[in-house]
């Protein structure tokens, strides 16, 4: 038998707790149900948890919402990760002559100065290669700082999140095995996580499989500023001969050239000219399982690398569990 | 001195008190069972036996209606407890002679109670 283990400051009676991380997502959350609390809203706090002896800080963030729950009388409290600075911010100058402006930098450059504006200075990124404003210079006024970085990495095709230690990471992280054979910056073979095999002997108590060609576009057309536009297609053996599912990208303020319009079509199409698989299942709780990092599976008619694309930490008295969301999107 | 609690008079006939550990069990599709050990819960104690009268009996099913601690004593025992719950049940008597105290066609009443540490 495994002694359950869970901290978190100024907290005690912790009744449940819950982690949720996903590849896609603006922000991991944690929700706590806890006999008694101090803590107040905008504290920062670091979840320890998993098994006496075998546990780690699964989640850094800040304190957003408490609950006092009559007539359990017990306390909800909801966190979110580092990049909820980022959600919360909206840009906007104070003199309306003088806007965020930049001309000539490469995105993470761009990222990286946005982001500390909201005090999130702790960033990784892998350079992009990408320059934005090459021509005319750019301003950046009356969005959210989080939507804006988004949108920038949604184009190159890159991830944006807040690693379990609090450090932002803007990468080549894409939501699927990856295998080094783009030539993209950052693009390296996926090795799978160490220590952990995915197998029925390792504890799966549910799982499901499911295949679809749902998310696949096979044709992207980018618009930039006037007179820039690019696309990109190919033919898909799952799609009707000649038919084409599209999907554009309209980013004219920033994109002022013709090659920075196509490679982003061509990163763009390489990204979604995929079928996607997927396995949800639920395994016995384990510290090592975290969204974005690759499992070996040896499950029969599943096996090789699996992409962790949500991870859900579900712990309470009836036990830790971790829901998974597991992704393969194959090239056709 | 005969038992009380709160200071109501009953005979206890069964005392019992469980002790409960909180264990998860988890059933992998393809492996043995894995237990998670979680805490524990404060022991149970379950209280059977007799009151006499009426008015005892509805004092002593009064005591499940707050959420104050009772001492029960008797025989060198006394511990407090939170009242969780109480039943009663009318004997099928017309006489009794258990508490001379009190008349012999006063009512006798079977009692449960679930008392929390």
């Amino acid at each position: 038998m495994i002694p359950l283990y869970c901290t978190v400051p100024n907290t005690n009676g912790i009744l449940s707790c819950h982690i949720t991380g996903n590849h896609d997502s603006a922000v991991s959350t944690a929700i706590i149900e806890a006999r008694s609390t101090t803590l107040g809203l905008g504290d920062q706090i670091n979840i320890d948890m998993g098994y006496v002896g075998d546990h780690q800080q699964l989640f850094t963030g800040y304190v957003k919402q408490i609950d006092k729950n009559i007539p359990d009388n017990t306390y909800q409290i909801t966190a979110y990760d580092e990049l909820i600075r980022a959600q919360d911010y909206f840009i906007v100058s104070g003199d309306p002559n003088t806007p965020f402006t930049r001309q000539n930098i490469t995105a993470e450059d761009l990222v990286a100065a946005l982001l500390a504006l909201a005090g999130l200075t702790s960033f990784d990124p892998t350079p992009t290669s990408f320059t934005f404003g090459v021509q005319h210079e750019f301003e950046v006024n009356l969005v959210n700082l989080f939507d804006y970085c988004k949108m920038i990495a949604d184009t190159l095709t890159w991830t944006l999140w807040a690693d379990q230690d609090g450090t932002i990471n803007f990468k080549n992280r894409k939501p699927y095995v990856m295998t080094g054979e783009t030539n993209q910056p950052g693009d390296v073979a996926d090795q799978p996580l160490v220590g952990y095999i995915f197998s029925y002997a390792n504890e799966i108590l549910d799982f499901s499989y499911s295949k679809s060609e749902r998310p696949l576009r096979n044709r992207v057309v980018v618009y930039g500023s006037e007179g820039i536009h690019a696309e990109a297609s190919q033919a898909s053996s799952v799609l009707p001969a000649g038919f084409y599912k599209s999907s554009v990208l309209a980013f004219p303020q920033l994109i002022d050239t013709q090659g920075l319009a196509q490679d982003i079509a061509d990163y763009n199409l390489d990204l979604l000219n995929r079928i996607g698989e997927s396995i949800t299942c639920t395994v016995t709780g384990n510290t090592l399982l975290q969204p974005r990092v690759v499992l070996d599976s040896n499950v029969s008619g599943y096996s090789g690398y699996w992409y962790v694309y949500s991870c859900d930490h579900q712990w309470s008295k009836t036990g830790y569990t971790t829901a998974l969301d597991l992704r393969r999107l194959t090239k056709v | 001195m005969g038992w009380t609690i709160s200071s109501i008079p009953i005979i206890v006939q069964e005392m019992e008190t469980s002790e409960k550990n909180i264990i998860a069990r988890l059933q992998p599709l393809e492996s043995g069972t894995v237990l998670q050990y979680f805490g524990y819960e404060s022991p149970i104690t379950q209280v059977r036996g007799k009151v006499v009268g009426e008015t005892n009996q509805l004092e002593l099913r009064a005591l499940a209606r707050s959420s104050t601690q009772r001492t029960l004593a008797g025989y060198g025992f006394s511990e407090n407890f939170y009242v969780s719950g109480v039943t009663t049940v009318r004997d099928p008597s017309v006489r009794q002679t258990i508490d001379p105290n009190q008349d012999c066609e006063t009512p006798v009443f079977t009692f449960s109670m679930e008392l929390f540490q």
